[in-house]
């Protein structure tokens, strides 16, 4: 075996993990490279607006950093797709969990579904439609907050009560909460949100804030 | 045909030229096209499939990953190996070039006015003989020979026999530094500088400087190419990127190897060796200097006692000077606030030209610096030397980076250790047979 990330050689097989099937598939050092925090971000950002409430919680594992861009980099930009098992294991789930889902074209160039492929073996309900192209990444905070909501529920959906929402980065959190804002309004009571990464806050909020460049 | 340049001599998936679908069509149905398949699969036995990646040519399992594909609605599988220059998957079509290849026109154009020493001379002539009679060429020069100027001349006989050319190296840092040399010795070719995140220029220059990683793209383009510093990883190390030279080659195509420690397995027809420098002084010989116990010290954030006389030394005499390291860790590590650089290191180039100018005093590095640099009266250190890292080849080249101006030729080359290992012994040796020579 090799480190899925840095391509040296693994540790050999040990007793332990030939039995339980236990081996990590990224070397200790970049593991250690990655900046786990396990947090609810509070953002202000959605205040004031129609979307406020809409999400009743958000939960991240870790926090945005130089190794976890490159693992974005490689794994959502050049589409390296045997990735999504760097944090597959961490990423299991009770409840059936809804996918925020991306363009239909985009994830056709990439050949597969991000967010559904890294939240691999967990039940996914899909639920949501995107029906816009543009990228979060690309606006900033002001026109984030002031677009209008990409999602559409897809025909035929039934949406059930409580509702746990899967996405792989939070930033300011406009998509979470517009995505809980269309399933509340198709009768769901409560929506959750679970992000593998959260881009850390800026103080000054007037800042227009780049995102994260893939 | 009028799109020629945009195929010729290259290996590109279908989605990466910039022609209309019908158009490629079309060529594909008069014959000048051929496609192929991103990744080939074969089965051995009825359990046991066997892949190999199209464009990088690598067979082995760790290379491929299958996933479920949205694009061909079944399961697809990609090549990792090449990954960086896009995903080359079972579903993608790669085209190559099978028309008539357009003629170069022959031409000398070296606007280089400098002048050989007689031993450049003499190897230059023994490469421009293997050049005529069709015989691959190795040479072996020490460094700070003047290999640069010995491969214009050669690079200008191959222009002017009309044959197309390519110089490879595996080090992004030894291209970056010879490509404004090369550029000012040809002033009126078009030079194209090929490697990671650089841009894709349409069409075959009249020169192409690129990584051998680069050379991915390239399906049986030169007549000729030239590898700098074969020895160097991950060349040496890896299979497919000797395959991508030999893909790059027309057939009946030549390798020539450019090196100061040509390793045993690169075989070329004839040989020559260059044992001086330019300047005809001897290189620096190592010395080995014990520092026992400099693990202990540094794991207590101490610079080891032979280690701080020494570079209190060079800062006294006001030299610039180098420190080599084992690894990163140990380099992070070491107390001081010294400048300290690495392969993941964002301003690596401009570090060293800050040593270059005499603006920083010393650096401290791992074997990432050990080929391609030239500074003026530099001195060496090498910490850890029994390290496996530091192989022969690796010693000899660290001890290369001294003394390579007229001005100051000698220069102090220490290699600290706790214990003498094979690799030390022979590389010294190495040196000192050479300057017997």
């Amino acid at each position: 075996m090799k480190c899925l990330l840095c391509d040296r050689q693994l540790m050999r097989d040990t007793w332990s993990s030939l039995f339980t099937g236990k081996q990590d598939c990224v070397c200790k050092s970049c593991r250690a490279s990655f900046n786990k925090i396990a947090s609810s971000p509070e953002r202000r950002y959605v205040k004031g607006t129609e979307l406020e409430g809409a999400l009743d919680s958000i939960f991240c594992f870790y926090s945005y950093n130089s190794s976890m861009q490159n693992y974005f980099q490689r794994y959502k930009g050049e589409g390296d797709h045997i990735l999504h098992l760097v944090f597959s294991k961490e990423l299991r789930l009770r409840e059936p969990c809804v996918p925020i889902p991306s363009y239909q074209d985009s994830s056709f160039k990439r050949s597969f579904c991000h967010v559904d492929e890294l939240f691999c073996g967990n039940n996914l309900l899909h639920l949501l439609k995107k029906t816009t192209s543009i990228k979060q990444s690309s606006r900033n905070l002001a026109q984030r907050i002031q677009s209008s909501n990409p999602f559409e529920l897809l025909p035929g959906a039934q949406v059930p009560e409580k509702i746990v929402l899967i996405d792989d980065i939070f930033t300011t959190g406009v998509t979470m909460n517009q995505a809980a804002a269309i399933l509340k309004k198709h009768g769901a009571k409560q929506v959750h949100g679970i992000c593998l990464v959260e881009t850390l806050e800026k103080n000054d909020e007037t800042e227009t804030r780049k995102g994260i460049k893939l | 045909m009028k799109n020629r340049h945009y195929f010729e001599g290259k290996i590109q998936p279908f989605e990466d030229i910039p022609l209309s679908q019908d158009t490629i069509a079309l060529y594909l149905q008069e014959g000048c096209l051929e496609q192929l398949k991103g990744i080939e699969s074969s089965r051995k036995s009825p359990f046991q499939v066997t892949f190999k990646c199209n464009r990088c040519l690598s067979k082995n399992p760790y290379h491929f990953a299958t996933h479920y594909c949205l694009r061909c609605s079944g399961y697809c599988t990609y090549c990792r190996n090449c990954i960086r220059m896009g995903k080359i998957s079972s579903c993608t079509q790669l085209i190559i070039w099978k028309g008539p290849r357009s003629e170069v026109q022959p031409e000398s154009s070296l606007t280089w006015k400098g002048t050989l020493s007689d031993l450049q001379q003499q190897a230059l002539e023994e490469w421009k003989g293997s050049i005529a009679t069709g015989k691959s060429h190795m040479i072996h020069a020490v460094c700070g020979a003047g290999k640069t100027e010995i491969m214009f001349g050669a690079l200008q006989l191959m222009r002017s026999r009309g044959e197309r050319v390519a110089i490879a190296c595996p080090r992004t840092d030894v291209i970056l530094e010879l490509a404004p040399r090369l550029q000012q010795a040809f002033k009126s070719l078009r030079i194209d500088v090929l490697y990671g995140g650089s841009e894709k220029p349409i069409g075959l220059a009249d020169l192409t400087l690129a990584t051998t990683h680069q050379l991915f793209r390239f399906h049986k383009a030169f007549n000729h190419v030239i590898i700098d510093e074969a020895d160097a990883f991950p060349y040496s190390a890896d299979a497919t990127l000797v395959a991508a030279v030999e893909k790059s080659l027309v057939s009946g195509g030549f390798i020539h190897y450019v090196s100061a420690t040509p390793s045993k397995h690169l075989h070329t027809d004839r040989k020559s060796l260059l044992a001086k420098r330019f300047h005809g002084h001897p290189l620096p010989v190592p010395r080995f200097q014990k520092a026992l116990s400099y693990k202990k010290h540094l794991t207590r954030q101490k610079v080891p006692p032979v280690l701080d006389k020494w570079i209190a030394y060079q800062l006294e005499m006001e030299r610039p000077f180098l420190i080599f390291f084992p690894t990163v860790r140990m380099l992070e590590d070491f107390p001081g606030n010294m400048e300290r650089v690495h392969a993941e290191h964002p301003f690596r180039k401009e570090l060293v030209q800050q040593l270059r100018d005499g603006k920083i005093k010393g650096l401290c590095t791992t074997t990432i610096l050990e080929r391609g640099i030239t500074i003026s009266n530099l001195q060496i250190a090498v910490v850890g030397t029994e390290q496996p890292i530091f192989t022969e080849q690796a010693l000899i080249q660290i001890a290369g980076r001294a003394g390579r101006s007229a001005e100051f030729p000698t220069g102090d080359v220490v290699f600290f250790h706790n214990g003498v290992t094979e690799d030390m012994r022979r590389a010294k040796s190495a040196i000192e047979r050479l300057n017997m020579q």
